[in-house]
């Protein structure tokens, strides 16, 4: 993709993205929310994030990597990459004054074939549209710069995402992962209700803290992810049924026992084969017995384990399961990133939150369990 | 211009550490240097002649020669690029309890007395020593509540296995089979470490808002599997448990035992015990709490208390007081007759110096004096935590407003956010000014963490200098990020590259393995052997590096 | 009221109220509020007062050591895995260093000499054991024994360990607590002398071996001269070698890996640490440059590293995830503060005696001991057992009329420490003890020996 001496940086800005949240909305999907959201003043914050996130790539890189930004015109990124001294080549895309998420998507798509690494800015909605163009294997790490930010694809701030991109040119980086790109209903949300769901997944760095420990290789993502997967599977007894809930930890869980996993969907195990793949409700009603266990894992980078966007898990089958009937599987690293705060629980049913109760036993590996406390979303 | 001749020096100190720019021992070498002649025998080289081959040496070990001022010269140069606690004001090696390691006590391991006694000497010849063991183990029961203490354990993972150890033994000896371990995520590593290596399954308790577990969690995971519950209180945040006792108690009610890693004991000795919490097993790290000197890495000394019900699975030999002797002294033996004993965890009985060390620490400050340790390292790191969470940028998560006992774990991530620093980088940084701290232990669940202990060796003057160190990094972090992001500049040397000798094929571990991966050098030694087709494949563990 | 203690500055009253007023609290009870009253302690500590002068304390602390006696105060012959080597005195002054002795856990920066001293130590053990990979300290050669048998487990995935050769009981014992979890050890081929059958090992050696675990010198002093033959065995059925071997001696001895053995492991008590009446120890290990052997040691690795200036050296952990420190219960068993001070005192004493210096000192305790041998040999009453084998440093007289209590104490009278008593550590021995003679035993002494167990025995006979 790009020789070894020049690193490929693809730009890329949601130009609405962050309009949303100072003018009081809850996001900013949609022309009429955006319109609403320019005429009570809001700003969009994406812009801004990647510019800082350049600043801070570009005093870290140093001398150290000749540095080839390319981009979309203006608004997706070009006045960015220019701005930030960057060597940019432009797209040969039509972009018109006022982009959509198929301009998005387009841009995304044309850099994942040119880059080393895409970075974007915006929130998840841009998130969303990414990885509709870019598929889950490009590497790419989000700039924080929108509303919502429930993705686990973001850096924690635009600073932090310039200085992991710039570990990741220098070649600092030896560890990916795949991590969750989820997104609230908004609707929902404005009626006072937690839908997460989840869109799919994009390769991203390991998260800063690798980087700045400077001990080359802290346990990566990947191998704290296997080791839960492998948890699981030695965890699962004969002749119980086990409905996986999507996510990259229950994915690998499949792929262990040698099955093609649901990305997104709920996939049911019993004696390592797979007996329902991407259950629906009813399926999961009808099949999953007292003593069958829902296996879930946290998902996004605030630790959603489970929303009312699991509507595959029906309050009635969870509450029928009971406690024992619900388990977790999670890598350790990914608990210790939480950085203290509670994985969140909202079934929309005070009495199935409750049966989870305020802490949930997650397999980490082997013989390992850590035990984690839980609060209602 | 100024008055005084002599002008007063900036606030902060134009530290900077020596920087020899030393090659390694084997640059030094000169063909026929010798450092020490040891004793020659003139039938020496005939023995060596008469050895059969293939027992005989092949080929002279590629060692270098070097006369003997100049090793010490090298060494020296070595020290003086060391910064050690005697040195610094060393404050941030939080849970590590950097405080002063006594000179006097050091003369006391010098003594041949100690530095010449052989360990299978007749046990009349060394009263002394077994004197002073005893004794320590009696001081250390009263500081904990506990009934017996063994000092043979090396160190403070060395003691956390010697008391799985005797947990493993004790319900063996009653039949019952428990398999599972409960600890934390913020007690050291080595507790859940040595009971996977015991073969134990191991559940990990996440904190609460509060910085400690919820006692529900803990109940939800309690079970007649549970061998033992492993806790450290306070934690490395600092924050005390305040029902400890009851998780205790939930412990003890499957049937489990408690056991109390006092790594942070240093700023509770005379406020509460372990035994008054109803523990049956704790453990201290003596250079830790009790002053002996770190050494590098060791050696240090690691000491366990048992409650009664666990005294015969102690290490063995114990030392016992026997009959007075003839002339009235008090008489010591060692007890090797404990058959239920878990055996030795290593040679002999134990780091002498270490114990010798720190039986004068505590015979010198009496139980007033540990008082004072206590209150003063605590007062200390609440000064401290007060006066640091004033520098911009610095949170201390969990429980604000409370109270902190030996150390506290911050957190830069509000300055992180802001300006890309990180706590590394402003941990180089510090080395600029004579100081350094550590992080964390992983996995970081406070992010960008630094955990800072003061204890009770540094004046007020010293705490307020590491404040001002901080407080400067902090300011340029936001206004000449570069400098810090590039340090150290005024350190032994510069940064270093990562990336370019970390992965197996370039990772050089020896100046050996340096030679012949990146200087081509051949090896005269036969072939090694490689596993072959037939052999089992062997169990991976993938490098992290690999790209 | 007590005076301010020298080692709590902070206790003096008024700076004392300074910092309290700073942080806002009335007293320091106020800082201890997490603590409830229910888990305080009533009254004061069950301690005596401190001796806060340092005059008086010396007096108290020497007093008691003097006590005891040392080795100095005695000729001694005792060894059973404490030896009484030379300590060059540059290694007392490098090691008694305040540098040195108190820093910690540092990093390449501040701790820069430490860490260099550390790799030195490492590579100098690597050119004196032929292997490219040296562990920072372990604990002692106890704990690096048990850490080599379990690695096989690991690697290989069998359980069978076969323990070759005479092992210190006590050694056994922890090697075997230690590592249950991932093997078993089996010890074969001992004859009842100690000494090793090699046919009955090889025949031992099958697919279901993850290793052979031989010492050289044992614990009996004597040298293997079949580590090839065994190495040949135990690769041919995929299983490992690992060997225990006192560096000391490799000065004149071949260097185990040179034999074929895939992890070397030991105790460097010898290389300038005295006694401590047993406190002095610290384990090395040691494999090839193999990736899969790398990954399976629990303790760091110290590796070269460039800085950003050219020519400076700068140090980093090698592979610091597979350690415990790193990945807690998912690490490489555990691992903690040790010997870090042993391994440059270690290093130290290597550089001193450079190669020449190593054959110097191994030549002349192959001499001593075998000149030991043939004095004793000639001591009626008693048998030296397997003569013929090759010895360093430590051999085996068995008394043919028993009472090796006895015969000690009657030579203690004397001032002699003739040597460790065998009856109850190895009672297949019979009536024996172990005999240690090291480059400080000089050949008057052994000769004195000699007389004295000739008198000795010859009273117990007539009596």
């Amino acid at each position: 993709m790009s020789d070894g001496a020049t690193f490929r940086l693809g730009v890329l800005v949601n130009p609405v993205a962050g309009l949303g949240g100072a003018a009081g909305l809850a996001g900013s999907d949609g022309p009429e929310v955006q319109d609403l959201a320019r005429r009570r003043g809001g700003r969009p914050r994406a812009s801004e994030a990647m510019r800082l996130a350049l600043d801070a790539l570009v005093q870290h890189v140093g001398i150290g990597v000749r540095l080839e930004a390319v981009a979309a015109h203006a608004p997706l990124g070009l006045v960015e990459a220019r701005g930030a001294g960057l060597r940019t080549e432009v797209l040969d895309l039509d972009v018109p004054a006022t982009t959509g998420p198929e301009h998005t998507e387009a841009a995304a798509r044309a850099l994942a074939e040119r880059c080393d690494l895409v970075l974007f800015a915006g929130g998840d909605g841009t998130a969303r549209d990414v990885r509709r163009g870019l598929g889950p294997d490009t590497p790419v790490l989000g700039v924080p710069g929108g509303v919502k930010m429930h993705s686990a694809v973001f850096a924690t701030s635009a600073r932090t995402a310039g200085v992991l991109a710039a570990s990741v040119a220098l070649g600092e980086v030896g560890a990916w992962s795949r991590r969750e790109v989820v997104d609230l209903d908004e609707e929902a949300r404005r009626a006072g209700d937690l839908r997460v769901e989840l869109f799919g997944y994009l390769t991203v760095p390991d998260r800063p803290r690798h980087v700045q420990d400077r001990k080359i290789g802290v346990q990566t993502s990947t191998a704290s992810s296997l080791a839960s997967a492998r948890g699981l599977v030695a965890a699962m007894r004969p002749g119980v049924r086990y409905a996986l809930g999507p996510g990259a930890t229950t994915a690998a869980v499949c792929e262990l026992l040698g099955e093609e996993p649901t990305l997104l969907g709920v996939d049911v195990v019993e004696d390592g084969r797979i007996v329902a793949a991407d259950a629906t409700a009813a399926v999961l009603d009808r099949i999953m017995r007292t003593g069958d266990v829902v296996v879930v894992s946290p998902i996004g980078g605030q630790g959603f384990l489970l929303g009312r966007g699991n509507q595959q898990f029906s309050p009635g089958l969870l509450a029928r399961l009971g406690r024992d009937g619900i388990w977790c599987v999670a890598a350790q690293e990914k608990l210790a990133a939480l950085a203290g705060a509670p994985l969140l629980v909202d079934t929309g049913v005070p009495t199935v939150d409750a049966i989870v109760g305020g802490h949930v036993r997650c397999v980490t590996g082997e013989g390992r369990w850590a035990v984690y406390p839980v609060a209602a979303g | 211009m100024s008055a005084e001749p002599i002008a007063p020096k900036p606030a902060l100190r134009r530290f900077h550490q020596a920087s020899w720019d030393e090659p390694l021992l084997f640059e030094l070498s000169g063909e026929g240097q010798r450092g020490v002649l040891p004793p020659l025998d003139p039938a020496a080289e005939e023995a060596v002649r008469a050895l059969p081959a293939g027992v005989r040496r092949e080929r002279r070990p590629a060692l270098p020669e070097i006369g003997q001022a100049q090793v010490l010269q090298h060494y020296l140069r070595l020290s003086q690029e060391t910064l050690g606690a005697d040195l610094n004001v060393d404050v941030g090696q939080g849970t590590c309890t950097m405080k002063y390691s006594p000179k006097v006590n050091d003369s006391f391991v010098r003594m041949p007395e100690v530095s010449e006694a052989h360990p299978l000497q007749p046990v009349e010849t060394v009263q002394g020593i077994l004197e002073i063991m005893h004794t320590l183990e009696r001081w250390l029961c009263a500081i904990s509540g506990m009934e017996r203490f063994t000092f043979q354990p090396g160190a403070g993972s060395a003691a956390i296995y010697t008391n799985l150890r005797m947990i493993q033994a004790y319900h063996a000896d009653r039949g019952e089979e428990r398999d599972e371990i409960v600890t934390t995520i913020f007690s050291h590593p080595s507790n859940a470490a040595c009971a996977a290596t015991l073969g134990y399954k191991v559940i990990t308790l996440y904190p609460g808002e509060k910085g400690y577990p919820d006692l529900e969690a803990l109940r939800s995971v309690l079970s007649e599997r549970t061998a033992a519950l492993m806790i450290t209180n306070p934690e490395d945040t600092g924050i005390f448990n305040p029902q400890i006792d009851e998780f205790v108690r939930a412990t003890h009610r499957v049937g489990a035992l408690a056991c109390y890693d006092q790594a942070n004991a240093n700023g509770i000795l005379g406020i509460t015990r372990a035994r008054d919490a109803g523990f049956d097993l704790c453990h201290f790290n003596l250079h830790k709490t009790f002053s002996t000197p770190h050494a590098g890495g060791g050696p240090a000394a690691g000491a366990c208390g048992v409650s009664a019900d666990l005294v015969p699975y102690l290490p063995r030999p114990t030392v016992e007081r026997a009959a007075d002797g003839a002339d009235g002294r008090a008489r010591f033996v060692l007890d090797d007759d404990r058959p239920l004993s878990v055996g030795k965890v290593r040679p002999f009985y134990g780091v002498t110096a270490n114990i010798v060390r720190a039986f004068a620490w505590i015979a010198s400050l009496g139980a007033n004096g540990l008082d004072q340790v206590a209150r003063t390292a605590v007062l200390n790191n609440n000064y401290l935590m007060t006066r640091l969470l004033e520098v911009p940028g610095v949170e201390a998560p969990y429980s604000p407003g409370t109270r902190r006992i030996e150390q506290v774990r911050y957190s830069w991530r509000e300055l992180t956010d802001a300006t890309g620093i990180t706590s590394a980088d402003i941990g180089e940084r510090a080395a600029d000014f004579g100081v350094h701290y550590w992080t964390s232990h992983h996995p970081y669940v406070v992010p960008e963490p630094a955990t800072i202990e003061p204890a009770e060796s540094y004046t007020k003057a010293e705490l307020d200098e590491f404040v001002g160190i901080l407080a400067q990094i902090a300011h340029e972090a936001r206004t000449s990020p570069e400098v810090v992001r590039d340090a150290p500049h005024a350190s032994t040397i510069h940064r270093v590259r990562p990336g370019e000798m970390d992965r197996p094929e370039t990772w050089a571990p020896t100046w050996r393995a340096y030679r012949a991966k990146h200087r081509g050098e051949q090896r005269p030694e036969p072939e090694r052997w490689v596993p072959g087709a037939d052999s089992p494949p062997r169990v991976h563990r993938e490098p992290a590096t690999h790209r | 009221m007590a005076r301010v203690h020298p080692y709590v500055p902070n206790s003096a009253p008024g700076v004392r109220r300074e910092m309290l007023d700073a942080i806002g609290v009335a007293s320091d009870e106020d800082l201890y509020e997490a603590v409830p009253a229910r888990l305080r302690l009533a009254g004061p500590l069950d301690l005596p007062a401190g001796i806060d002068s340092e005059a008086e304390l010396v007096r108290h602390v020497r007093g008691l050591l003097r006590r005891g006696a040392s080795t100095e105060d005695f000729v001694s012959f005792l060894g059973a895995g404490a030896f009484r080597h030379h300590v060059p005195s540059v290694c007392d002054e490098v090691n008694g260093r305040a540098e040195f002795l108190t820093a910690y856990a540092g990093e390449t920066y501040e701790e820069h000499g430490r860490h260099q001293a550390l790799f030195e130590y490492c590579s100098l053990m690597a050119e004196l054991l032929e292997m490219d990979v040296v562990t920072v300290p372990t604990y002692d050669g106890f704990q690096a024994a048990s850490t080599a048998v379990s690695m096989t487990g690991r690697l290989t995935g069998r359980r069978e360990v076969l323990v070759v050769g005479a092992v210190d009981p006590d050694k056994l014992e922890r090697m075997a607590t230690y590592s249950a979890a991932t093997v078993d050890l089996r010890p074969v081929g001992s004859r009842q002398d100690g000494t090793v059958d090699v046919d009955a090992v090889l025949a031992e050696i099958t697919g279901r071996t993850a290793a052979v675990y031989l010492e050289t010198p044992d614990f009996l002093g004597r040298v293997n001269a079949h580590v090839g033959a065994i190495a040949r065995a135990a690769h041919a059925q995929g299983a490992l070698l690992v060997v225990s071997a006192d560096p000391i001696s490799l000065g004149v001895l071949q260097p185990p890996a040179a034999a074929g053995a895939d992890i070397v492991c030991g105790d460097i008590q010898s290389l300038g640490i005295h006694l401590q009446f047993g406190g002095g120890h610290g384990g090395y290990l040691a494999v090839h440059d193999d990736v899969d052997l790398v990954m399976e040691l629990p303790s760091r690795l110290i590796g070269l590293a460039p800085t950003v200036v050219d020519g400076e050296l700068g140090f980093i952990d090698l592979a610091y995830e597979r350690t415990s420190l790193a990945a807690r219960d998912e690490g490489v068993e555990w691992v903690g503060t040790a010997a870090a001070l042993w391994g440059l005192t270690a290093g130290v004493f290597l550089a001193l005696h450079g190669p020449d210096g190593m054959a110097e000192l191994g030549g002349t305790v192959l001499a001593r001991t075998r000149y030991a041998i043939e004095r004793l040999r000639g001591v009626p009453g008693l048998t030296v057992l397997a003569p013929d084998e090759v010895h360093f440093r430590e051999l085996v007289v068995r008394l043919d009329s028993g009472d090796v209590g006895g015969v000690l104490a009657r030579l203690a009278d004397q001032g002699i420490l003739g040597g460790v008593d065998l009856t109850r550590r190895v009672p297949d021995l019979g009536e024996s003890f172990l005999v240690c003679v090291t480059e400080l035993t000089s050949r008057e002494e052994i000769d004195l020996l000699a007389a004295a167990l000739t008198q000795v025995l010859a009273e117990g006979a007539a009596a």
